[in-house]
C-alpha cells in the first residue's frame, strides 16, 4: 500500500519534471507598444537587443511591435492589449495607463534616467523642394492660403507636440498673451485640410498623397522622409523656436509580471541607454541623450532653440487638461 | 487610382492646352489658370485623403465594437479585443435502448426511449485568463449540476481550476460527452471517478507535447457524481499524457500515451457505504456490494492509457486497476480489487481523419446543399474483473453475494456513427456482455444483448 510520503514524493517528482521542462523552453516574446514613427528605430533596435540577449543569456527573445497614434495606443493598452513595454510619444499617455489601467506605478517616470526618455526629438517643418511658399517660421505656417498637414492631437502624440510648439512660439512672440496665442494657433488649424490619426499617416498625406505646403513633423520623421524620397523632393525647415520632445519608455509591470518577463523587458529598456542603443537612436534621427553618442551625431541635427513643456505649460497633466481634454482649447479652435 | 481627379484634371489640362496654344490669352491668364488647377487638384486630393482617413476611423471603430457570432461552436459574445468572451452552447441526446433477450437475471430490461443528456452550457473568459464553465443536465428527468468551475489561466503550462469537473483519471471518461464513439462508455469507466469537487493544477509544456493535471478532490465513489462529501479525507489525482510527435507530420503524430494515478482514503458507514455499484455497458448492475459493506480506508487507482490516430483509423485503450479497503459487519477490513481494460477501434469509412474528437466531415450536411457527412464504424472489447476476495467468507461477512454479482464481465461492441456535420450525429451500437458468475447456484449471469441508438445535437 503506498504511503502518503510516497505519493507526495511521486507528486513532487512530476511537478519538478514539468518545471524543468518548462524552464528549458526559454524562447521569450515581448510586445513593445509604441507610437507611429518609431517603426524603423525599433526594427533595428530589436534585432540588436535580441542578439545581445542571446549572447548574454542563451535565451532567444522575439520582440513584436505595435504602432499607431500615441494616445490611441495608450487606450489600447488600457483596454487590455498585453504590452510588456510601452515606448510612447509623451509622458501623459503613460500616465493614463498608470492611472486608468493601473498597470504600472504612478512614479514610473523616475525609474529610468532622463525622466525615462532615452532619446529626444523636436518638431520641424517639411516643405516641398525649393520651399515654394517661402515657409521659414511659425508665422508663415499661420498665414492664410498655406495648407498645413498635422495629425489629430486627440489621437497623436506628435500632433500634441506640434500644437504646443506653435503655442509656445506664439506666447514668446506675443508677450505671453494667451488670447493672442490661441488666435495664432487657430489660424494654423484653419489651414489644416485633413487630420490624420497619427504622425505616419500625416507623412503619408504630405509625401505620398501630395497634399499640403508644409508638414509639421517629428524631426526624425522629417529626416527619414528626406532619406527615403531624396533631397530633390522635400526640404527641412527649422523654425526659430521649437519644443524639446521627450518620448518616454517604461515597463508595463502587471503585464510583464503576469508573463514572467520582467527581467528581459527591463533589460530591453535599459539597453536603449547603452552605447549601442543610443547609436541606433542616432542613426534613426533621434537625438541621443548619452553625451558621448550625442557628440558623434552633433553635426546631423540642426541647432534649434528649444523649450521644455514644463517651462511653458507646467507639465503634461496641465497641458492635456487645458488644451486636449474634451471641451479644451483645441476643441474650441478646431470646429470642422 | 484616382478616377475623379484623373477625369477632372484631364479635362482641365486639355482645356489649358487649347488656351495655352491661343495667343489670345496673356501669360497672366495662364498663370491664373494654372493656380486654379493646382487648387482644384489639392481639393480633390484632400477629399480623397479624407475618405481614406474616414475609412480608417470606421475600421478602428469597428474594432472597438463587441461582436456577436453564431456557428458550429455555439453562440458567442466577444469584446473587440477578445479579452471578454461568453459562449452559450448545449447538447441534447435522445437515446433508445433495446434488449432482445429479457430473461433475468441481467438479460435485459425494458425497451425505452430516454433523454440521456440535456445539457445547456454557459462558458466564457474574462480578462483573457479567467475562464468559467457552467453545465447542468436535465436528462433522465433529473437535474444535476455537471460542471461548475473557474479556471485561472496563468500560463499555458500553469492553470488552476477550482469547482466541479471531471477528475483526471479515465481516458474515455475525459473524452467530451458529445464526442464519444460509443453511445455508452466501456467497462473501465466503472473504475474511473466521474465529476468531482476540488482544485486542480494543469497545463501543457514542450510545445503542447506533454500535458499534466494534478488535483485534490472530495473523492466520490467510482463512476458517480456527488456534490457533498461525507468524510474528511480527500483524494489526490494526477495524470500525465504525452503526444511526443504531435507537431510533426509523421505517422506517429496521432500517438498519445499517458498514465494516471489516484490515492485517497474513503471512509463510509453502513448507511452511506461510499462504494460503487458496477454497471454493464447496457447500464444494468452486475456487481453490487452486500448490504453493510462500506469503504474503510485507502483507495488507489492506476490507469495507463493511450490513443493512436492515423488517417481514418483510430485506437483507444486503457487499463484501470483499483484497490479499496472495505469492511463488512464484524469482518476485518480487506482489500477489494477490481481491474478493467478495453481496446476500441475506429474507422472513418468516408476517409476523414479519426481523432479524439468527432471527425469533421469533408462534405457536411448543410441545409440546401446537403453532403453525406462522415460515416464511422467502431468496435470494442473490454473486460472488468472482480477479485475473488470479494466473494470469500460467509453470507454474513463476504463483500458480495456470488449468486447475485458477477466476478467478470466481458463486453464486445460494434457500432456505426453518422456525422452529418459538427453539430448533428446519429449513433447505433450493438453491445453484448458475457459474465462469469453472478447467477443462481453458481451459474453465470445471462448474457446481456443491447441495441442502442442516439440522435445527438450539440452546438
Amino acid at each position: 500500500m503506498p504511503s502518503i510520503v510516497r505519493i507526495a514524493k511521486h507528486t513532487l517528482t512530476v511537478l519538478l519534471a514539468v518545471s524543468a521542462w518548462t524552464a528549458v523552453a526559454a524562447d521569450v516574446e515581448l510586445l513593445n507598444v509604441s507610437y507611429d514613427p518609431t517603426r524603423e528605430l525599433y526594427q533595428e533596435f530589436n534585432a540588436a537587443f535580441a542578439k545581445q540577449w542571446l549572447t548574454k543569456t542563451g535565451d532567444k527573445v522575439t520582440i513584436k511591435q505595435s504602432h499607431g497614434g500615441s494616445g490611441k495606443q495608450a487606450r489600447t493598452v488600457i483596454d487590455g492589449l498585453d504590452a510588456d513595454v510601452v515606448t510612447l510619444a509623451l509622458a501623459y499617455d503613460i500616465d493614463e495607463i498608470a492611472a486608468r489601467g493601473k498597470l504600472l506605478p504612478k512614479e514610473w517616470q523616475k525609474r529610468l534616467p532622463n525622466n525615462s526618455a532615452p532619446y529626444t526629438s523636436t518638431i520641424v517643418f517639411l516643405v516641398r523642394k525649393g520651399n515654394p511658399k517661402h515657409i521659414k517660421d511659425w508665422d508663415d505656417v499661420a498665414k492664410p492660403g498655406i495648407s498645413v498637414i498635422t495629425p489629430n492631437p486627440k489621437t497623436s502624440g506628435g500632433a500634441r507636440w506640434n500644437y504646443l510648439a506653435a503655442w509656445g512660439y506664439a506666447l514668446k512672440n506675443y508677450g505671453n498673451d494667451e488670447a493672442k496665442a490661441k488666435e495664432f494657433v487657430s489660424k494654423i488649424y484653419k489651414n489644416v485640410p485633413v487630420l490624420d490619426s497619427g504622425a505616419r499617416g500625416a507623412t503619408t498625406t504630405f509625401v505620398e498623397r501630395g497634399i499640403g505646403d508644409v508638414l509639421l513633423a517629428w524631426e526624425n520623421e522629417a529626416f527619414l522622409a528626406v532619406r527615403e524620397l531624396g533631397p530633390e523632393k522635400v526640404d527641412i525647415v527649422v523654425p526659430s523656436l521649437s519644443i524639446l520632445a521627450e518620448p518616454p519608455v517604461t515597463l508595463v509591470d502587471k503585464v510583464a509580471d503576469k508573463h514572467g518577463k520582467r527581467k528581459v523587458a527591463q533589460a530591453y529598456l535599459e539597453y536603449l541607454y547603452s552605447e549601442e542603443g543610443q547609436d541606433i537612436a542616432g542613426k534613426n534621427f533621434y537625438r541621443p541623450t548619452d553625451a558621448k553618442v550625442a557628440a558623434k551625431y552633433a553635426t546631423q541635427f540642426p541647432k534649434i532653440n528649444l523649450f521644455k513643456i514644463d517651462e511653458v505649460f507646467g507639465g503634461w497633466q496641465k497641458a492635456q487638461k487645458t488644451h486636449f481634454a474634451d471641451g479644451g482649447v483645441f476643441d474650441q479652435i478646431y470646429q470642422k | 487610382m484616382y478616377p475623379i481627379r484623373s477625369r477632372v484634371l484631364a479635362a482641365a489640362l486639355a482645356a489649358g492646352a487649347v488656351l495655352a496654344s491661343s495667343s489670345v490669352f496673356a501669360d497672366d491668364d495662364i498663370s491664373q489658370l494654372k493656380e486654379q488647377l493646382e487648387k482644384l487638384d489639392q481639393k480633390i486630393r484632400v477629399l480623397e485623403r479624407q475618405k481614406e482617413v474616414d475609412k480608417e476611423a470606421a475600421l478602428t471603430k469597428a474594432k472597438e465594437t463587441p461582436t456577436v457570432s453564431t456557428g458550429k461552436d455555439g453562440f458567442w459574445l466577444r469584446s473587440p479585443d477578445n479579452a471578454y468572451q461568453i459562449r452559450i452552447g448545449g447538447i441534447i441526446q435522445l437515446d433508445s435502448h433495446w434488449y432482445p433477450d429479457k430473461t433475468a437475471p441481467i438479460g435485459g430490461t425494458s425497451d425505452s426511449f430516454l433523454l440521456r443528456k440535456v445539457r445547456p452550457v454557459l462558458e466564457g473568459v474574462f480578462l483573457d485568463n479567467i475562464a468559467f464553465r457552467i453545465m447542468s443536465d436535465f436528462g433522465g428527468g433529473t437535474t444535476v449540476l455537471q460542471d461548475a468551475y473557474v479556471e485561472l489561466r496563468l500560463d499555458k503550462a500553469f492553470n488552476i481550476r477550482a469547482g466541479k469537473f471531471k477528475s483526471p483519471l479515465g481516458l474515455e471518461r475525459l473524452q467530451l460527452d458529445s464526442e464519444t464513439e460509443f453511445v455508452e462508455r466501456g467497462l473501465p469507466t466503472n473504475l474511473a471517478p466521474n465529476r468531482d469537487l476540488g482544485i486542480q493544477l494543469g497545463g501543457s509544456v514542450l510545445a503542447d507535447t506533454l500535458s499534466y493535471q494534478i488535483g485534490v478532490f472530495n473523492g466520490n465513489p467510482d463512476n458517480s457524481t456527488i456534490d457533498a462529501d461525507n468524510n474528511d479525507q480527500k483524494d489526490v489525482v494526477g495524470r500525465i499524457f504525452a503526444e511526443p510527435f504531435r507537431n510533426g507530420d509523421s505517422w506517429l503524430s496521432g500517438l498519445g500515451v499517458g498514465i494516471a494515478y489516484a490515492y485517497g482514503v474513503q471512509q463510509g458507514t453502513v448507511a452511506a457505504s461510499n462504494l460503487a455499484t458496477y454497471k454493464t455497458v447496457g447500464q444494468q448492475n452486475f456487481y453490487t456490494f452486500a448490504a453493510g459493506a462500506f469503504a474503510d480506508g485507502a483507495r488507489t487507482k492506476l490507469a495507463p492509457q493511450f490513443y493512436y490516430y492515423v488517417g481514418p483509423l483510430g485506437f483507444l485503450g486503457e487499463y484501470i486497476t483499483s484497490r479499496q479497503e472495505v469492511t463488512r459487519a464484524t469482518n476485518q477490513k480487506r482489500d477489494f480489487d477490481s481491474d478493467a481494460w478495453q481496446l476500441n477501434v475506429f474507422w472513418v469509412v468516408t476517409g476523414e481523419d479519426a481523432s479524439f474528437r468527432n471527425p469533421t466531415p469533408r462534405k457536411p450536411y448543410a441545409g440546401s446543399s446537403p453532403g453525406l457527412g462522415a460515416v464511422e464504424l467502431v468496435g470494442r472489447y473490454g473486460v472488468q474483473t472482480i477479485d475473488d476476495t470479494a466473494f470469500a467468507g460467509t453470507a454474513a461477512n463476504r463483500l458480495a453475494d456470488p449468486n447475485a454479482s458477477a466476478r467478470e464481465a466481458r463486453n464486445v461492441g460494434l457500432g456505426a456513427n453518422w456525422y452529418f456535420n459538427r453539430n448533428f450525429k446519429l449513433q447505433a451500437n450493438y453491445d453484448q456482455t458475457d459474465f462469469k458468475g453472478g447467477g443462481p447456484s453458481g451459474t453465470d449471469l445471462r448474457t446481456e444483448k443491447a441495441i442502442f441508438t442516439r440522435i445527438q445535437a450539440n452546438f
